[in-house]
């Protein structure tokens, strides 16, 4: 049986505003084994985001379980929150979120300087083995506002994957892209997961759904559906012939 | 049409948010109320042009010894030859002041009486509004007692009558006929209530009987006061030259009527120019901020118009009717504010002086304050207009839209928002400093250590008239008379008779300490020191300290006998020996001549005899001696009360009045009151500096917070990115603080320098030492960091309070 990566129990979220309660998420149950690859997929609004937000400890449940690598998530300090999510989460976003005032290089190493166990050339190296693996070393000394978007994209993956995380957290990752950009982006994730990496991916798009082994569809907050992709079939074959 | 519609989008923009509004706008008035309140202060104080035809060319001349500047008067003789060769100058005359009292039907009264050259009048080109001024031959020995009456007293000992030109008046017990009236508001050349022909020239007086002048004339137009100091020195020293034993050191200089008030004070007078200057600059920038960060805010609108085509002319004209609005609205509310302010400050400084101020400190919203006003407001608009204005027409309007994230800081705004917190607290602290040197200052000479007990002293003063105690004898026996009489009065106690109370300087004679060389033979090479005549008892009941030796005993009162007690500070700048003790000092008078020798009987503490504030950096030493030997003329009463005030005060006239009914006694009051009144002026800056301080405090704190909180709500999603990407918390209030450490030491350093620089320049004037400087830039700096520091640390805490997820969001 492979290992289960994180485990969630009846989980929900629930936002105040106002005078207005949202549930976000209500008794959401899932686990996630190593090396899945999963897309979940769901209309606007229906807490994708909120989902992967938890997930990533960006944010706390109302209520329910989640247990990442063994440790229930709700018993961690902040700091050790913090620490996770630096070392074993990879983050992709659909905005880029890179820091405008960092170059590419700086963007890439920022989250190796918040760890205390590398020094200041094997963070280099890292982060020049995350360009080289993302095609964007020729570009090392630009700043954000003076890259594409897809390669912009390409930069936050490099920098979501330095550090060389076990699960890679992706919220739309090909939304502001064009297809031949959303391409490549898609192409690299497979690429990542085929070295190993966890990967919980939300995406609108089915095809893009299609590449992962596992799709999740939720609606309303629920988990309304969850079950393996064709390519899920063709890797396990795959494995076969190996 | 257009700058119609963006008129109403400014004020559209400015009612959509009443508060943030009357933020700006009350700042904007702080800042414009107090710099030009400064301005105008400053103005009317040191550099406004007498209110007469050629005011503006009116200077006065005075001498210095040594090149120190401090206002004496001219030998007749050496006055008229500057007015032979001073070419720089016309329209010389001189004067010298006098206390007189007048008899009326009352009872004696004291007034200020100038004594001049028949042209003083026409120097000031006014005319009396009854009969006529003197003529040249009532300006002579022997010429007929004449005196010219101001207003006030016309109305007071004349009831205003319109035949006053066929009476006459006793000044000093003298009958003198009045032959004109000034008109009101006249007090030329400072606060004179009468005039009176000088009465001698260098034909009728000799050299050596060295009758004293003041100078005046008109400078030339084209002539700048430094030249005329330039021909002054080379006139003087032809006549050092002449008359070494005299002459030698001395010099002279002219200065504007308002610039010899200023006495010294000139670099105070600049630095706080400078300080008025900077507030004003800080609450624009304040503004100048605020309205950058709504710019800011608005900076995802102000793309889509650009990219829509909108020309930036629009765009900016916008901006600057909002600043406009506000600092036109602030000006006028500071304006008004100030105007009240300076009607205030001439009630206030009409209590600096025991008479009344120089008459023109007419404080009031003149021309000078209206033009300093426009120039001011015009400026703050530029400056508050220009900030978002830079921000929003030089941004890249592509990247805020390829963004999309509304508060996306680019590098430029990141840059200036780390301007605009290194630019307040350098100009806080500028200010700062100068504030704190100012209210040290005044502090300290509030609570002066005079060297003597001042607590519960009833004083008084008194002016003998030359005409009826012509002798010293009659100037010896009316003292001992008053002590008999004082005696018999049981409110009064300790009673001291002293021609200087502590706190005022006395003549300063030139002094030879026995067996000491001297350099030169000539009066400059001689220390100076306070001249005190005190009658026996005074000092010891003033409570001053004795250090060795003893007190002055009746014995010593008498003519022929020759004993000082001198203070420390005497022993210590001006002899040689450790046992002052039995060695003798000579006075030399101001034509050379050498008095006999005086025996050193006692030593006491330094006694502060001058302004406490000019009694710090050197102290003025004094020589007290009884005064049968040195008989005065003016001199100061005082007595320990234990009882009520009233009743001391009525024994204290009576006292008098049982000896000398004409004779009054003036300035009736407690020591204390007296002396807090002549550091009035100093307290006054300092209360002003110290609503400087604190308003320029409060401006940079909310500023910085402004300032800060506005970076980092800007960077909110920037700390999330961080955040989810696995900084902790401390990391990313580390990260703000150091950063914030830096702006501050950016600012403080160079602030602290320029503060230091300029409280160094103020320091000395106004008697502060430079380590409470020092002392006072550490504590404020302290200050200051704590502010940037909390300004920082609230902000980024606030922005933590979330978890990652919502920073994330708020893209
Ligand atoms: N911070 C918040 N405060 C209040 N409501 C929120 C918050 N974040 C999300 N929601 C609400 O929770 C629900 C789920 O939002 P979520 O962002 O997870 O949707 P989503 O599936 O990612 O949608 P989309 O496909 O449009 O990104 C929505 O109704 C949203 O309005
Ligand atoms: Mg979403």
């Amino acid at each position: 049986m492979t290992q289960c990566v994180l485990q969630l129990k009846n989980l929900s979220k629930v936002f105040y505003s106002d005078d207005l309660e949202t549930h976000a998420l209500q008794d959401v149950s899932l686990q996630v084994f190593k090396q899945e690859y999963i897309a979940i997929s769901g209309p606007s609004g229906s807490g994708k985001s909120t989902l992967l937000s938890l997930l990533g400890l960006l944010d706390t449940p109302t209520s329910g379980s989640y247990q990442l690598a063994g440790h229930e998530v709700s018993k961690l300090s902040k700091a050790q929150r913090a620490q996770i999510r630096n070392q074993q989460i990879g983050f992709i976003f659909q905005s880029f979120n890179l820091i405008s005032d960092l170059d590419v290089m700086e963007n890439v190493e920022l989250p190796l300087t918040y760890r205390k166990d590398l020094t200041k050339s094997q963070i280099k190296q890292m982060a020049a083995e995350a360009l080289a693996k993302v095609n964007m070393s020729h570009r090392v000394n630009h700043y954000p506002s003076q890259l594409s978007g897809g390669q912009q994209q390409r930069v936050a993956i490099a920098r979501a994957i330095a550090g060389s995380p076990s699960l890679i957290l992706a919220d739309e990752p090909t939304g502001n892209l064009d297809s031949k950009n959303a391409h490549d982006v898609l192409a690299l994730l497979d690429q990542l997961h085929g070295e190993g990496a966890t990967i919980c991916m939300v995406t609108h798009d089915p095809r893009s759904a299609q590449r992962a082994q596992r799709n999740i569809e939720v609606l309303d907050g629920r988990i309304i559906s969850d079950h393996k992709t064709h390519s899920a079939k063709a890797d396990a074959a795959d494995a076969m012939s190996v | 049409m257009s700058i119609r519609n963006d008129i109403k989008y400014a004020m559209r923009l400015l009612a959509k948010k009443p508060s943030f509004s009357a933020l700006t706008v009350f700042v904007m008035a702080t800042g414009i109320g107090l710099s030009v309140y400064l301005f105008s202060f400053m103005n009317t104080m040191l550099f406004k042009p007498l209110p007469f035809e050629d005011g503006e060319h009116i200077i006065e001349m005075t001498t210095s010894i040594n090149g120190k500047r401090h206002f004496g008067d001219f030998n007749l003789h050496d006055f008229a030859q500057v007015q032979a060769n001073l070419t720089s100058a016309s329209e010389f005359s001189a004067y010298r002041n006098e206390i007189v009292s007048i008899s009326g039907r009352d009872g004696a009264r004291r007034y200020s009486a100038t004594d001049a050259r028949a042209n003083i009048f026409a120097l000031t080109r006014t005319t009396p509004i009854l009969g006529r001024t003197f003529n040249s031959d009532e300006d002579k020995v022997g010429g007929e007692h004449v005196a010219v009456i101001g207003y006030d007293l016309w109305q007071n000992q004349f009831a205003g009558q319109a035949d006053v030109l066929s009476q006459n008046i006793t000044i000093n017990g003298v009958n003198h006929r009045v032959i004109g009236v000034m008109p009101e508001g006249y007090y030329f050349p400072r606060r004179a209530q009468l005039w009176r022909p000088l009465r001698d020239n260098t034909e009728q007086v000799t050299r050596e009987q060295n009758s004293l002048v003041t100078g005046l004339a008109l400078r030339k137009p084209d002539v700048s006061i430094e030249q005329i100091d330039h021909q002054l020195n080379l006139i003087m020293q032809r006549l050092a030259e002449r008359y070494p034993k005299t002459n030698s050191g001395l010099s002279a200089y002219a200065l504007t009527m308002h610039m010899s008030t200023a006495d010294g004070g000139m670099p105070v007078v600049y630095v706080l120019h400078i300080a008025a200057v900077l507030i004003l600059v800080l609450a624009s920038v304040n503004v100048g901020n605020l309205l950058l960060s709504r710019a800011v805010e608005r900076s995802q609108e102000t793309a889509i118009r650009v990219a829509l085509g909108a020309p930036t002319g629009r765009l900016l004209s916008q901006l600057l009717w909002e600043s406009i609005f506000i600092c036109g609205l602030g000006g006028l509310i500071g304006l008004l504010v100030m105007g009240w302010g300076l009607e205030v400050t001439q009630t206030v400084t009409n209590q600096f002086f025991t008479d009344r101020p120089p008459f023109w400190w007419d404080f009031g919203v003149d021309a000078y304050t209206l033009k300093i006003f426009f120039a001011f407001l015009v400026g703050t608009i530029f400056v508050t207009g220009f900030l978002p204005a830079w921000r929003n027409i030089n941004g890249d309007f592509n990247a805020v839209l390829r963004d999309g994230t509304r508060g996306a800081l680019g590098k430029n705004a990141g840059k200036l928002n780390k301007a605009l917190v290194i630019g307040e607290v350098f100009l806080s602290i500028t200010i700062l400093i100068v504030a704190a040197v100012m209210i040290t200052a005044s502090f300290k000479a509030t609570y002066a250590d005079y060297g003597v007990n001042t607590r519960n002293k009833l004083i008084g003063q008194i002016a003998l008239p030359q005409e009826s105690y012509a002798t010293d004898e009659q100037k010896v026996q009316f003292v001992q008379a008053l002590k008999t009489q004082l005696s018999t009065q049981n409110a009064l106690h300790d009673t001291v008779v002293m021609s200087r109370l502590p706190g005022f300087s006395d003549q300063r004679p030139a002094i030879a300490v026995a067996t000491q060389e001297y350099s030169q033979q000539n009066l400059s090479s001689y220390p100076r020191a306070n001249q005190i005549a005190v009658l026996p008892g005074s000092l010891s009941n003033l409570e001053a300290q004795l250090i060795e030796g003893r007190f002055f005993s009746e014995a010593d009162n008498k003519a022929q006998n020759h004993t000082v007690i001198v203070t420390d500070s005497f022993v210590d700048q001006f002899m040689t020996t450790a046992q002052p003790l039995g060695h003798k000092i000579q006075f030399i008078s101001e034509n050379g001549t050498k008095g006999p020798w005086f025996t050193i009987v006692g030593v006491i503490k330094h006694i502060v005899q001058n302004m406490p504030n000019r009694d710090k950096e050197i102290k003025m030493p004094s020589v007290y001696l009884p005064f049968a030997q040195a008989p005065r003329s003016s001199m100061f009463i005082a007595a320990h009360i234990n009882s009520d005030m009233a009743i001391a005060k009525a024994a204290l006239t009576k006292a008098v009045d049982d000896i000398a009914p004409d004779l009054p006694i003036f300035d009736i009051g407690s020591l204390d009151a007296r002396l807090s009144q002549r550091v009035a002026p100093l307290r006054f800056v300092g209360g002003v500096l110290m609503l400087f301080g604190l308003a320029s405090f409060l401006l940079a704190a909310s500023g910085i917070y402004g300032v800060m909180a506005n970076t980092i709500s800007q960077r909110t999603q920037e700390i999330g990115v961080k955040r989810a990407l696995g900084a902790s918390e401390q990391r990313i209030i580390a990260e703000f603080v150091i950063s914030g450490t830096k702006q501050l030491l950016f600012g403080a350093v160079p602030g602290l320098a320029i503060g230091l620089t300029l409280g160094y320049a103020m320091s000395a004037p106004i008697g502060v030492e430079f380590m409470d400087v020092a002392i006072a830039a550490v504590i404020l700096t302290l200050l200051l960091s704590a502010v940037v520091l909390l300004a920082t640390y609230l902000p980024t805490k606030r922005a933590l309070v979330n978890e990652p997820a919502y920073a994330l969001h708020s893209q």
